[in-house]
Parts: structure tokens; sequence; C-alpha cells
């Protein structure tokens, strides 16, 4: 009865050592899902403003072109 | 199917943690232990991940940054620039006209951004961990055809053949239509057939408009005082124009306008007459030279309100319209007698700049013109010679030296190669390009004139050249003047071997065709047709294929829209000059 009663101790033991493992894995995934969601988020919100910022600096330099031909009188055209 | 970007592995941290092989004592703990090992993979990925995003982020804001600081350069040139602009003190002269480009742009558009080379890296590896396709290509030496045996399988360039093939039927199409309705216009075309049908459409269109609304504007406001300068720019323009010529007439009778315009246009004349009438026959020449301006900005505009009526052969104004419109192109408008004194008096038109240019100078030297040995070498740069005190007694040499180098690269450009010069002709024109400038700024305007001295024999070695460039250097600098030809001679006389002769015939050219009053549009058409044959040999371009059928779809009205264009031009020369 001893042995069963220590055997069954001792599976107990495992069973909640390993749930007590599952949990700190479980810890980390969560943990690299975060940094994922926010390596995503960042992503995103960084190529959004960098493509309106590379939208602007496209008109401006159409603008820029356009600005140039109008005063150009030929010397700096190639 | 979407594939994911980026795919952190592995996915099932805890499956296939436990070996089977070897038995373990505690397989719960080797569970854990595979599940935490995987975990440190993920995590492995996943900063190796975030490494590519950020340097995919840090490069793409590198080359924002790039971007954003040429074009702050670019802003301050151009601030510096218009800082200089000058409308007072610039003349626009022959030669800046000629060396107007048309605009060109720099930009360079993205293209296919969706192929192999623009995928991001990590979109790449999974592409590339994809199957490979079947080595069918091997079989390629067993086709009679000659085709490829792996397109039959996967061709990755089929949908951009396809889409090239449509847009060249496209554009062979369209080149086909136009010349139909060429063949159309030259038919019903006036004098211009590149222009008759715009005027036809406008002779149409125009007046019923103008007529209407001058009737409500002449019944409003009786009186209309002429502008003395009416610049005919626009259409809008025009119509003021028309509804003020009408507006004087009592009678708002569509027909009988006629002889109220004739006062009206003589009151025009006396306008323009009082400033700068010195001497009686320049009435009618001044009369002439303001149609000739305006008539090189407004054929059509001119055709529709001066030819328009049978009564048009009264009027003094009209009767000079048909001949001069007709002598034009043959022969040059006549130069203004009171132009010289008065150069700001009127609006100057092509034909005055050089007329002025030309009553300015002081005497050409004629010996170096007859004794010149090549036909189309020498007469052209002596013409340039003789223009540039000119240019530089009137604006800074900076322009006058600045603006030559494009006029040499705009000519190789457009024109043919003219027959070739021998070597020491060759050598003589670098030392005299670079020679003028030089003098203008230390000499006085007679040793500018005298700088032109006449070509050395052609057999005399390099050293004996460079002596009538410096010659003729006064007030000092000799001694520079002739050390530095010797640096510049070894790399400009390569250069100007193979430049000389395209910047030297062309000249000759442009000047004939400036007396003669041809219009200079052939620059552009040879452009356009580089363009597309650009476009016919670059097929594989996107760019190029676009470009050619933009060309294509638009020369059209880019031939008709011609004459705005012209006029809008000459419009801004008007008000800075």
């Amino acid at each position: 009865m001893a042995v069963p009663s220590g055997r069954g101790e001792n599976v107990q033991k495992q069973i909640q050592q390993d749930w007590v493992n599952r949990e700190y894995i479980e810890i980390i995934t969560i943990s690299i899902k975060k940094i994922t969601d926010f390596l995503n988020s960042f992503d995103l919100s960084c190529r959004s403003k960098l493509a309106s910022l590379n939208e602007k600096l496209t008109i401006l330099e159409r603008k820029i072109d356009y600005l140039e031909a109008c005063v150009t009188k030929g010397e700096t055209l190639t | 199917m979407p594939l994911p970007k980026r795919v952190i592995e592995p996915v099932h941290i805890t499956r296939g943690t436990l070996p089977e092989d070897l038995p373990l004592p505690s397989e719960l703990e080797g569970v854990t232990n595979g599940t935490l090992a995987n975990t440190v993979r993920q995590l492995s990925s996943l900063s190796r991940h975030a490494e590519d995003l950020f340097g995919e982020l840090a490069r793409d804001a590198q080359q924002i940054n790039d971007r954003s600081n040429s074009l702050q350069a670019r802003i301050d040139r151009l601030a510096i620039k218009v800082t200089q602009l000058d409308s007072t003190v610039e003349e626009v002269s022959l030669q800046d006209i000629h060396m107007r480009k048309a605009f060109k742009s720099g930009t360079v558009f993205d293209q296919q951004i969706f192929s192999r080379a623009t995928m991001p890296t990590a979109m790449l590896e999974t592409y590339n961990s994809c199957d490979r396709p079947p080595p069918l290509d091997k079989l390629n030496c067993y086709r009679d055809d000659g085709k490829d045996g792996l397109k039959f399988y996967t061709d990755p360039n089929y949908f951009f053949e396809l889409w090239r093939a449509e847009m060249l039927n496209d554009t062979e199409k369209a080149i086909h239509d136009k010349g139909k309705n060429k063949g159309h216009r030259g038919v019903r075309g006036t004098a211009d057939p590149a222009q008759g049908g715009r005027g036809h459409r406008r002779k149409v269109r125009q007046p019923h408009n103008t007529r209407e609304r001058h009737k409500q504007i002449a019944t409003e406001h009786g009186e209309y005082i002429m502008p003395q300068n009416t610049i005919y720019r626009t259409p809008q323009q025009l119509n003021q124009y028309h509804q003020e010529i009408e507006g004087y007439g009592p009678g708002q009778d569509q027909r009988p306008p006629r002889p109220n315009s004739i006062e009206i246009r003589r009151s025009y004349q006396r306008e323009h007459e009082v400033p700068d009438g010195i001497n009686s026959p320049s009435l009618y020449q001044n009369n002439s030279q303001i149609m000739t301006n305006y008539e090189e900005q407004h054929n059509i505009y001119q055709h529709e309100m001066y030819g328009q009526g049978p009564l048009s052969s009264e009027s003094l104004y009209a009767s000079g319209t048909p001949t001069r419109s007709k002598s034009r192109p043959s022969q040059p408008p006549p130069a203004p007698p009171s132009n010289q004194s008065t150069p700001s008096a009127g609006t100057p038109t092509r034909a005055r700049g050089l007329s002025a240019a030309r009553d300015q100078l002081p005497p050409p030297p004629p010996p170096p013109e007859t004794t010149s040995p090549p036909p189309n070498g020498l007469p052209p740069h002596m013409h340039r010679m003789l223009e540039s005190p000119l240019r530089t007694s009137i604006s800074s040499p900076e322009t006058s030296r600045i603006s030559s180098p494009p006029n040499h690269q705009h000519h190789i450009q457009d024109l043919p190669p003219p027959p070739p010069i021998p070597a020491e002709q060759a050598a003589i024109l670098p030392t005299k390009q670079t020679s003028p400038p030089k003098q203008v700024i230390n000499a006085s305007p007679p040793g500018a004139v005298a700088a032109p001295p006449p070509p050395p024999p052609p057999p005399m070695p390099a050293n004996s050249v460079q002596a009538p460039a410096g010659a003729p250097v006064m007030n000092g600098d000799l001694i520079r003047a002739l050390t530095s030809p010797p640096k510049l001679n070894p790399v400009k006389d390569r250069v100007l071997g193979k430049l000389g002769p395209p910047l030297a015939d062309p000249r000759n050219d442009l000047l004939k065709a400036i007396r003669d009053g041809i219009k200079l549009r052939k620059v552009e058409k040879s452009e356009q047709r580089q363009e597309v044959d650009r476009g016919v040999n670059g097929l594989h371009d996107v760019a190029s294929i676009l470009a050619r059928r933009v060309a294509v779809e638009f020369s059209d009205s880019d031939s008709g829209s011609d004459s705005e264009c012209d006029s809008e031009g000459w419009g801004e020369n008007e008000t800075s000059a």
C-alpha cells in the first residue's frame, strides 16, 4: 500500500512538475507571440509611415522638377 | 495561395520531442526539455526575422533620407537660382532660346515591382523552398521547333509578353490611324498643314461664343479701351480682344463689324506709333512688325479674325496680313529702325533679337570667314565668336560660358555628324572655344572682337596652334593664357575632336534657318523619332513601350497644340524681355 501510494505521489509530483513546466513554456511562448505581434505592428506602422513619406517625397520631387524646368535656361540640362 | 512572408519555425514545439529509440527515465521531463529547446529555436528564428525586418526598414529609411537630402540640395540650388533671376536685366537672347530644350523628366519610374529581384528576402526564401519545376529545358535539344520546353510547363514572362504584344499592336494601329488622319488634314488644311485642322475647328467653334458674349458685354459696358500691349496668349484673352474690337460697334449686327474694327485698329496702330514712332515710315513697319509678332504667336487666331471677312482688303491692317502670312516663312521680318535706340519699346521677335544683335556688333573681320578651309567647320564658330562679346556685354560672362556646353551636347545628340574635319582643325577649335570668355573678361570689347584670328595653316604643330589663341589677350594674363591651354589640350582635343564637327555644322544651319525665318522644330521631331526608335529597339522595357505609346498617341495633339505652346513661350519671353 505504501508503494502504490508512494508511486502515486511520485506520479502526482511528476505531473505537477510537468504542469509547472508547461506553464513556464506557455509564458515563454506567449512572450514570443507578443514579440511577434509587436514586430508585425511595428513593421506595419513603419512601412505605412515610410510609404507616406515616400509619397510626399515623390510629389515634392515632381514639383521641384517642374520648378527647375521653369527656372532653367538650358544650362543645367545635359 | 497566399504565402506568409515570415514564418517562425518550428511551429509545433512539443511534437516529436520524445525520442523513440532510447528509453528515458522521465518522459515528461524529456518532453519539457524538447519543448524548451524548440522554444529557443523559435526565439532564434524570431530574432533572425526581426533582424531582417529592421534591416529592410533601415534600408528604406536610408533611401528616403538620401532622397530627401538630394531634394533639399535641389531646393537650395533652386532658391539660389530664383534669387538670381532678374527679369529686368535678363535678355532672352537667340541662343538661349535655342538652348532651351524640351522638358525631360529625370524621374525613373519603378519597373517590374513584382519580380524576383524586388522580392523581399524573406519571401524569396519561401519561394526558394518551393519545389523546382521539372528540368524540361534539358529536353530542348530534342525539340524540332526550337521552343523552350520549360515554357510549356511554366512561363513567368507569359503575361508580360501578352501585354507587350497588345501594346505594340495598339501602337501600330495608332500610327496607322494617325497617318490616315494626317492625310485628311492635309486635304482640308490651309497654309500650315499641321495647324490647319485646329484652325478649322477653332474657326467653327469660337465665333459663336465670342459674339454672344460680346453682345452682352457691349450692351453693359459701352466704352472699352483697347489695351496697348495686348498679348494674345489664351483663347480667353482672344475673346476679350474680340469683344473689345466689336464692342465699339454701334450696331450689334454680326455681319458688318468690319469698318468699326478698322478704326479701332488704327487707334491701335497709333498707340504703338507714339512710343517709338520716330520716323514716319516706321508706321507700317511697326505695324508689320507687330503683325509678325502677333502672327508668330497666333497664326490661327489671326486667320480666324482678320482673314475672315470679305471686306478685309479695305483696311490697311488686313491688307497686309495675307501677304505677310505668305511671305513670312521665306523671308525674315523687316528689322524695325527705331528698335535699336529703344530696345525695350516693343515686344521682341526672333528676328529682332537677331537683327538687333547683328546691328550692335562691330563689323566682323571678313578674312577669317573667307579663308576658313572647311565649308562647314569654321563659319559657325566665327559667328559664335562674334556673338559672344555681345552676349557678355549684355549678360554676365558666366552665363555665356555656362550656357555653351549644353549647346554642344544638344547638337551632338540631335544632329547627324557632318563631314569629318581634319585633326588640325579639331585642335584649333578647342583653343578658341576656351579662350573667348577669358578674353572678354580681361580685355576690352574691341579686344574681344579681335578675338577670332585667322586660323593657322593646318600642318602646323600643336604648339603653334596655341599661339593665336593666346595672342589677342592684351591686358595681362598672357602667361596664364599661354600655359593653361596646353594643359587643357590633351583632354579637350580628344573630346572636341569628336565634338567639334557636330557643333560646328548645326550652328551654321541654325543661323541660316533663323535668317530664313523657318521655325526650328526639327530638333524636337528628331528627338521624338529617337524616342520612338528606342521604343522599337528596347521592347523589353515597360517604360519604353509606354513612352512609345504615349509619344504616338500624343504626338498628334502635340503638333496641334504647338501654336499654343509657342504663344505661351513667346508671352513669357516678352514679359521677361
